[in-house]
């Protein structure tokens, strides 16, 4: 199928749906690092980290490629890690500044570091990436993720973001589950940042920068960040809508501007929210989410009214998500 | 909402089943004819330029797009340019914006080589765009020219070339005329590590020292966007050096220059860089004509100068451009130059097997000075062979004196 698709689509639209395929790969990390309360502003140096390491062992060692993409997504994990501990006892505002500075410190590192070529770039990288390649990963992790929001990892990660005091007196160990999950967020990102360069064929230090970083935290927000659907749809969607708009050179990217502005006004929890998925039978929360959206879903069966979305983030909720599930996570 | 969303979602699949539709049985191109030569023809020679039209890039790439668009414009308000067999042609140039992306850069070329009308790419300017594009030139076999990047390139495969002067062929003539003419012999550099040009001269200049006789007293750096220079500034005051060496953009270069002046030691140095950045009227206008008395190395092309056809040039481009013209501009004139020159040779608008032959020996005079391609398939080199340079003298506002005059 994926040889169907590649060979009826023209150059153009497979290279731009391999970029929207990896910038979701990434986007996903930031879904996993984020999902305990979490702020991440590094997420693109992260992604950077783990393409330099892969890179430099295809290129220069000759590495084969598998081994290079587990390497960089084990340096995206210990960065999540590291990040973890840092920023376990701040704040939200505190916390992402940290991972900013981390960010942007990564950046300063790679620009003086020869060996990786610094301003120059890091050349020569083989071609590993292919249409096939990245969706089947990002299959992978969706399916990862849609499993991890109904296991205990997934409950108690929310549980420690709706309110971390709450979660510690349940008896959740916070430190554990907010390490965890940022460094699979990390290790994520990594691996998209590992497709990114064997499919770009160069890396520099400018693709770690903040402005990198805060492209992927506009896919998660702009998606919906509390589904694990809305930073693939934010991706694919700002990544492709750009390239719909070259009819005009000019103005498509003050289109893209009204468009996105529009959007985050009329929907600022995201386009796509949380939705109760009731005893349904589902196909990663997809298709109770199309019902409804397509205005055939009725109230849930078996279980509660739908709640209003939260708009922020941060806000408190009802603690864990009962009112998602028909019952206890299966 | 909800249909809204359906809408959009509909819209987008629309879209990309348009673009499936479209481009999913392209038309073959006709093989070359084989024996008796054909009869002269009137036809349309494609071109695309995928360069940065918007983002951080896009006043490099805006003058070159602009350069390549007015050289066309040129050639078919002259009826066309006709070909070694008798083909007329005339030109047509479709513009892919990469944004300053690498991802778009290699969506752009990917979409010129799946267009058959397309003959050959023009661009990038920024590095950010040409690195990227040029595996991917050998792969799609699309023949490439870039209009100013001056990155340097791990491999180089048959089909991609620049027009731009590197500083691997600027450099060591800089500075031995810098020897020669000034006498040059401790010089400070203070350069941009985020750059590319602008690092890999710096570090070119610090490397032939020993070569050609002058000392390196300091040897700074600076990120662009930084604004205080002053501690890199304090120690290479401390050096006493008769030469500075400031090499980075203009924002951070000018301000440089103002910092220099502002710690009393401009009076006691003298400063130079490279790639022409002091001719240009930017420069001058930020640093307050600081810049009198100045150094550097420049493609050898006098805006001011008496040539009708250069006259020409700068009249038209001024006439239609609302930015003033600079060395990317005739970067972008220059690589059309080359190209048109290919065809000529080659005798053909869409086999760019034969273009790419022609191209890898070009030898012309173009605008901008002579541009010379050896690139033989199995030793593949896109760099401009012929590119010369001028040392100058800044003596005004976008005004200067070549070395020794």
């Amino acid at each position: 199928m994926l040889d169907f698709i590649t060979d009826n689509l023209s150059g153009f639209w497979v290279v731009t749906l391999i970029a929207a395929g990896m910038n979701s790969i990434i986007a996903m990390g930031l879904y996993f690092s984020n999902s305990a309360g979490a702020l991440s502003v590094a997420h693109a140096a992260i992604a950077g980290m783990g393409a330099y390491m892969a890179a430099t062992l295809t290129t220069n060692f000759g590495w084969p490629f598998p081994a290079a993409l587990l390497v960089g997504a084990s340096v995206g994990f210990a960065a999540g890690v590291l990040l973890a501990l840092i920023t376990l006892r701040m704040n939200e505002l505190v916390a992402g500044l940290t991972t900013l500075a981390f960010g942007e410190t990564m950046v300063v590192i790679s620009f003086n570091i020869d060996y990786i070529g610094g301003a120059n770039s890091f050349i020569g990288i083989p071609l590993y990436t292919t249409f096939g390649l990245v969706y089947l990963v990002l299959a992978i992790i969706v399916f990862a993720a849609w499993r991890f929001d109904r296991s205990r990892l997934g409950y108690a990660a929310r549980a420690c973001r709706d309110n971390a005091v709450t979660a510690a007196a349940m008896g959740i160990n916070v430190t554990w589950v907010k390490t965890l999950v940022f460094a699979l967020g990390g290790a994520i990102a990594a691996a998209g940042g590992v497709f990114r360069s064997h499919y770009i064929l160069v890396q520099n230090p400018d693709d770690m920068g903040f402005f990198f970083s805060l492209t992927f935290l506009i896919y998660w927000v702009f998606g919906g960040s509390y589904v694990f659907w809305g930073p693939v749809f934010g991706a694919m969607f700002l990544t492709i809508v750009p390239e719909v708009l070259r009819f005009s050179v000019e103005q498509r990217f003050i289109m893209y501007g009204l468009i996105l502005t529009a959007i985050v006004i009329l929907r600022p929890q995201g386009v796509i929210t949380r939705v109760p998925l009731g005893g349904q039978v589902t196909l990663f929360g997809l298709v109770p989410l199309l019902k409804q959206r397509l205005g055939f879903a009725s109230a849930t069966a078996g279980g509660p009214a739908a709640p209003a979305s939260s708009p922020n983030p941060g806000q408190t909720g009802p603690g864990l998500e009962g009112e998602e599930e028909g019952g206890p996570a299966g | 909402m909800k249909r809204l969303l359906v809408v959009l979602s509909l819209g987008l699949v629309v879209l990309l089943l348009a673009a499936c539709g479209s481009s999913a049985t392209p038309t073959p191109r006709p093989a070359p004819a084989a024996g008796a030569p054909s009869p002269a023809e009137e036809r349309e020679v494609h071109f695309y330029q995928v360069n940065a039209a918007t983002g951080q890039s896009a006043s490099f790439g805006t003058r070159s797009i602009a350069g390549v668009e007015l050289a066309a414009k040129h050639l078919n308000e002259a009826g066309g340019f006709n070909d070694n067999c008798g083909n007329t042609y005339t030109i047509k140039i479709t513009l892919h914006d990469m944004a300053n992306s690498r991802e778009q850069a290699i969506a752009g070329i990917r979409k010129a080589a799946d267009d058959p009308t397309v003959l050959a790419s023009l661009g990038s300017t920024p590095s950010t765009g040409f690195v990227p594009m040029v595996p991917v030139a050998g792969q799609v076999k699309l023949p490439i020219i870039a209009t100013g990047s001056a990155a340097p390139i791990a491999e180089w495969n048959p089909y991609a070339f620049r027009v731009t002067i590197t500083t691997q062929a600027a450099a060591p003539q800089f500075m031995r005329t810098m020897k020669d003419e000034l006498n040059v012999n401790t010089m400070a550099i203070i350069y941009d590590i985020t750059q590319d040009a602008q690092r890999a001269e710096a570090e070119l200049i610090r490397d032939l020292a020993d070569e050609i006789g002058y000392e390196i007293t300091s040897f700074e750096s600076f990120r662009a966007g930084d604004k205080d220079f002053r501690a890199q500034l304090t120690k290479i005051e401390a050096t006493n050096p008769e030469w500075v060496g400031v090499y980075g953009a203009a924002p951070e270069g000018t301000a440089i220059i103002n910092q220099m002046d502002e710690m009393g030691f401009l009076a006691d140095v003298d400063i130079f860089t490279g790639f022409g950045s002091f001719n240009d009227p930017v420069w001058w206008d930020l640093t307050e004509g600081r810049l009198m008395g100045a150094v550097n190395w420049a493609v050898g092309f006098d805006l001011e100068s008496d040539d009708p056809a250069i006259k020409k040039v700068v009249a038209d481009y001024n006439a239609i451009n609302d930015d003033e013209i600079t060395i990317y501009s005739l970067y972008g004139y220059q690589a059309l130059q080359a190209a048109v020159d290919a065809v000529k040779r080659s005798c053909t608008a869409t086999d760019r097997e034969k273009f790419r032959d022609a191209l890898a020996t070009t030898s012309i005079d173009a605008l901008a000075g002579p541009v010379a391609f050896n690139s033989p398939r199995a030793a593949p080199l896109g760099e401009n062979q012929a590119g010369s340079i001028v040392v100058v003298r800044i003596t005004g506002r976008g005004s200067f004196v070549e070395l020794g005059n």
